[in-house]
């Protein structure tokens, strides 16, 4: 376990902190913030409290979970499980406080009271610090160890607590009113707790010294057992790297915390090499004056409004009361119930060694209390700061089967015998890759890019083809050229037949100037490079009918490679959900349709596409990459091709198409005759239209064009011919425009899928992701402690907690008879509770 | 043979259960055998130990559930009992290794495939992402030099 999982606990500015209000007393209606923390537990002094009810408040650190505190019929409740994070209270518990409702009748007396008292079997500790405002004039009152009720100032700094420690049946605790959000989870390993001894020198001057140097070298300091109090406090070890921050206290009124405690330095926690200040560093150095209102402490973290703090890691602090003659060291925590119980007495009884047992019960008698905690502690301060888990004088509490601590502890090696030592947050997935494979050697050479060649495609100017990049009115350039300004000229000069047929040639290469025309297709695209140069068909250029010659781009190249766009395909659950079957995944691709894709080929990749496109043709092939790699390709057609005949060229086709059917399925004596009817039947409309072009009888453009049409009969069966063939081309492309519409896209499409419907289509790709719903009323956690989730840890059994299914424990080491070991065997794949 | 009578309210695949304990009895002379899976043990009748549910017998050194209760002319109880094997062997079997296939503190679906969770089977969620970069134009109307026309030689030199 190491690093802060913000998937598990979100956001840090998602993070917010208990907030509760003041506790039943004077200031019931003001609202208090309060900051518990792990962080300084104080085992001397007297307890103090201002009033007499104490309402029942929980704390603690856990993962993002809602709770709320209250008092239900004396009974704490809670709607979770409490986390397992930190601290052992039980064996699925979290670093978690109670507040107990409590009356004191009578502090004189030394009577507490305390309500409803539960069965006791934990440590349980918690730190609170709060600040009460009472306003100008308005005093609260506050009982002092010298049993004089005072009335404090404005403002004090109130309260270090520790409670009973609880034993926590889940059943027995419930959530109200109050959200509680995590604060941080640290690793047990990460925190060390460092008994300290607060005492005066023999200067009279107060100082701090970690137990072992007080009782090792006391006459050196001080003169035991003028002390003040003692008290651990949490080490940060250095090599955790917390959240940064600030904490910026905010009080329901308009003052600020600096004006509240004007002495207070916020300091950051760590130094320029993001190393955490010393414990001592940090405390003179945030250090208030007692004799004003004193709350000192340093968080990480910050408040941005009330009520919602982020990211609050409070690393020590110390509560202070506010009465200028009186000290207070807050109360303190650890122990069992006995403790609890006798706790006014402490005080008194540091006057004497002999309360202890002499120096050695002294130093014993505060190291058991700590070994409450369950967690590492040391009474060494540079080994809480620098210290190995294995180090000699580092301490882990012992906590037996049950969760459960006792006062006894381990040092040395044999914390590593501890189960808190191999505590594992496997709730992490980060560390949980199931995925991950060992590495295997193979001596192929991989490449995860592909290249495309270069255009190698033939140019548009050659010596035979000239392809031009033109719009509309370029098209009508050349209509009005062909039908008019060039007929126009022609018929100025008194051609015969022979000499217009010469002419034609000369000028188009052929007699019918149509044929000149190779292609006509249109994209959805603009073809934007080229050079400008005049427009130039055959032999001829193209003019106006006032001689102005037309100028267009030239298209340099028979084919082009477009980018076609690209998206990075990201989990969306990041579960097995997000995979087929569960997932599909559709890949629609503009002109060449849609195509399934496998989540898992593409899931943290980017998808993207090339085309291909024939500029002739106007075929078109989409490359489909994963991220540099090639992984599939589609075939489709983007350009559409323009008639540019004026005869109905559909009708005109479909008539040869008949033709040509009809040719294929008569005998061959048969196809002759047709043949040559078909060809008489040409003649006679070759006749007719050539006698027309004689004429120059042109009055509209289906006469124009049948009249260049007109060549010598021969020529027109081979046109026949030629027709049949490009018919065959046709019903073959026609064929693929249908195999085109059986993958368009994954929404329904009706009619035919030629590129000129397409252009109507979406112009952008897009994956198309269809996702499982869970059912209605599905409630994670409920699933989780009754079914639980699929999983993969191989692991002894007691490192894994909760409700677990194995598929097969080995029950080696079980002293017990076939029955039992049977029965162990099933229980376990059938899920326990661990 | 002393029976710790207990109540315990905890499922019984808890493998660390808590037990409050109600008390621990001597047990009377077995009338005839004792077997340690599904003991019969007789003790002297008391009214408080019709609460118990639980047990734990320090001569078999086994935590077993009570499933009956029998009483004999008001003085002897027979507590039939059946063993609970998670909570005798709990520290050993937390020492065995074992392949967790399913757990609860994992949180959330991992990538492991889970056949048992509730994704309904009537309902799909469709959303679709647009890649970016399309060379098409979305507008055809206003398209410049869209049309591609290719002509014999032409090569503009005439």
């Amino acid at each position: 376990m190491s690093k802060l999982n913000y998937g598990i606990y979100g956001e840090r500015d998602d993070w917010v902190y208990l907030t509760n209000k003041a506790w039943g007393n004077n200031l019931d209606d003001e609202e208090v913030p309060i900051e518990e923390s792990i962080a300084l537990a104080n085992f001397g002094d007297v307890p103090d409290f201002a009033g007499d009810d104490i309402e029942l408040g929980l704390w603690y650190y856990r993962v993002r979970s809602t709770i709320s505190t209250g008092v239900i019929n004396d009974k704490l409740k809670l709607n979770q499980h409490l986390d397992k994070s930190i601290c052992p209270i039980g064996t699925d518990s979290g670093f978690t406080g109670i507040r107990k409702k409590w009356v004191t009748k009578s502090v004189n007396d030394n009577l507490i009271e305390i309500k409803s008292k539960p069965s006791v079997h934990h440590p349980l500790f918690f730190y609170t610090l709060e600040c009460y405002y009472g306003g100008d004039g308005y005093k609260v009152p506050v009982f002092a160890p010298n049993d004089v009720w005072y009335n404090s100032p404005q403002w004090w700094g109130y309260r270090l607590d520790l409670e009973k420690i609880y034993k926590i049946g889940i059943s027995s605790i419930s959530c109200d009113d109050y959200a509680v959000q995590p604060v941080v989870q640290m690793p047990i390993k990460k925190v060390v707790w460092c008994i300290f001894v607060h005492a005066k020198n023999k200067k009279g001057e107060d100082r701090y010294y970690d137990l072992k140097t007080y009782v090792t070298d006391k006459t050196a300091y001080t003169s035991f057992p003028n002390i003040d109090s003692v008290y651990v406090s949490p080490r940060i070890q250095a090599k955790i790297k917390l959240p940064r921050g600030h904490y910026e206290g905010e009080f329901p009124s308009t003052l600020s915390f600096e004006e509240i405690n004007p002495h207070f330095e916020k300091t950051d926690i760590y130094d320029d090499n993001n190393t955490p200040f010393s414990y001592e560093f940090l405390k003179y150095r945030n250090r208030v004056n007692d004799t004003k209102s004193n709350v000192y402490y340093t968080l990480d973290g910050e408040t941005k409004n009330y009520g919602k703090k982020v990211s609050l890691i409070p690393i020590f602090g110390v509560s202070s009361g506010g009465l200028t003659s009186v000290n207070y060291r807050g109360n303190l925590i650890l122990g069992d119930p006995e403790f609890l119980e006798i706790r006014d007495g402490i005080l008194e009884s540091y006057s004497t060694l002999a309360h202890f047992g002499g120096l050695e019960g002294f130093w014993a008698f505060f190291m058991k209390q700590c070994a409450y905690l369950g967690m590492f502690f040391t009474d060494d301060l540079y080994v809480a700061d620098y210290g190995k888990d294995i180090d000699d004088n580092m301490y882990l509490g012992k906590i037996d089967s049950s969760g459960i601590t006792h006062g006894e502890y381990t040092k040395g090696e044999e914390n590593a015998k501890q189960p808190q030592y191999d505590w594992e947050d496997f709730v992490d997935n980060d560390i949980y890759d199931p995925n991950e494979e060992p590495d295997q050697p193979d001596p192929n050479e991989y490449d995860d890019s592909s290249l495309l060649p270069q255009n190698t495609a033939p140019t548009g100017i050659n010596a035979f083809t000239t392809t031009y990049a033109i719009n509309n009115a370029g098209l009508r350039h050349l209509s009005e050229f062909l039908y008019n300004t060039l007929l126009d000229e022609y018929a100025k000069e008194d051609l015969t037949l022979t000499e217009l047929e010469g002419k034609l040639r000369s000028n188009f290469l052929t007699a019918n100037p149509i044929d000149c025309i190779v292609s006509l297709m249109s994209f959805p695209l603009q073809f934007k490079s080229g050079s400008t140069t005049p427009f130039v068909i055959g032999n001829s250029t193209v003019k106006t009918s006032q001689g102005t010659t037309i100028y267009v781009r030239t298209q340099p190249h028979g084919s082009l490679l477009l980018d076609g766009g690209s998206c990075t395909y990201h989990p969306h659950f990041k579960d097995f959900r997000d995979y087929e079957p569960y997932t599909k995944a559709d890949l629609y691709i503009p002109y060449c349709g849609s195509i399934g894709i496998n989540p898992s080929e593409f899931m943290g990749h980017t998808i993207s596409l090339k085309y291909a496109i024939d500029l002739i043709t106007g075929a078109c092939m989409c490359f489909i990459y994963r991220d540099g790699l090639i992984v599939n390709s589609l075939e489709g057609q983007v350009g559409t091709q323009i008639s540019i005949s004026g005869i109905q060229s559909s009708d005109y086709n479909n008539a040869l198409y008949g033709t040509l059917n009809n040719y294929n399925q008569s005998s061959e004596s048969l196809q002759t005759a047709r043949v040559n009817q078909l060809e008489g039947t040409v003649k006679n409309v070759a006749g007719t239209v050539a006698s027309t072009v004689t004429g120059f009888a042109l009055g509209g453009v289906p006469g124009a064009v049948a009249g260049f049409a007109v060549g010598a009969t021969g020529s027109v069966a081979n046109q026949v011919k030629n027709n049949n063939t490009y018919n065959i081309a046709q019903m073959q492309h026609n064929k693929s425009q249908y195999d085109l519409q059986h993958v368009q896209t994954p929404y329904k499409t009706t009619g035919t899928s030629s590129p000129i419907t397409s252009m109507r289509n979406e112009q952008s790709a897009r994956l198309i992701l269809t996702r499982p719903v869970m059912i209605k009323g599905y409630d994670s956690t409920k699933y989780a402690d009754t079914i639980g989730f699929a999983c993969h840890i191989e692991n002894t059994i007691g490192k894994i907690k909760g409700y677990s299914e194995f598929a097969n424990a080995n029950l080696n080491g079980i002293p017990c008879t076939l029955s039992e070991k049977n029965e162990i065997s099933a229980l376990l794949t059938g899920g326990v509770y661990l | 043979m002393t029976l710790t009578l207990m109540i315990n309210t905890q499922d019984n695949r808890v493998l660390n259960k808590a037990p409050s304990t109600i008390a621990s009895v001597k047990v009377s002379k077995p009338t005839e055998l004792v077997n340690v899976f599904n003991p019969v043990f007789y003790i002297n009748y008391n009214a408080n130990y019709l609460n118990a549910n639980y047990c734990y017998c320090d001569t078999f050194k086994r935590y077993y559930y009570i499933t009956d209760i029998s009483l004999d002319n008001a003085k002897t109880m027979g507590i039939a009992c059946s063993i609970d094997v998670l909570n005798t062997y709990k520290d050993q079997i937390k020492k065995c290794t074992g392949t967790c296939i399913r757990n609860s503190g994992i949180g959330k679906p991992t990538y492991i495939t889970d056949s048992k969770l509730p994704i309904d089977p009537n309902r799909e969620d469709k959303t679709s992402i647009r890649l970016v970069g399309s060379p098409f134009s979305d507008n055809h109307a206003n398209d410049e030099d869209n049309l591609l026309l290719t002509v014999l030689r032409g090569d503009g030199n005439v």
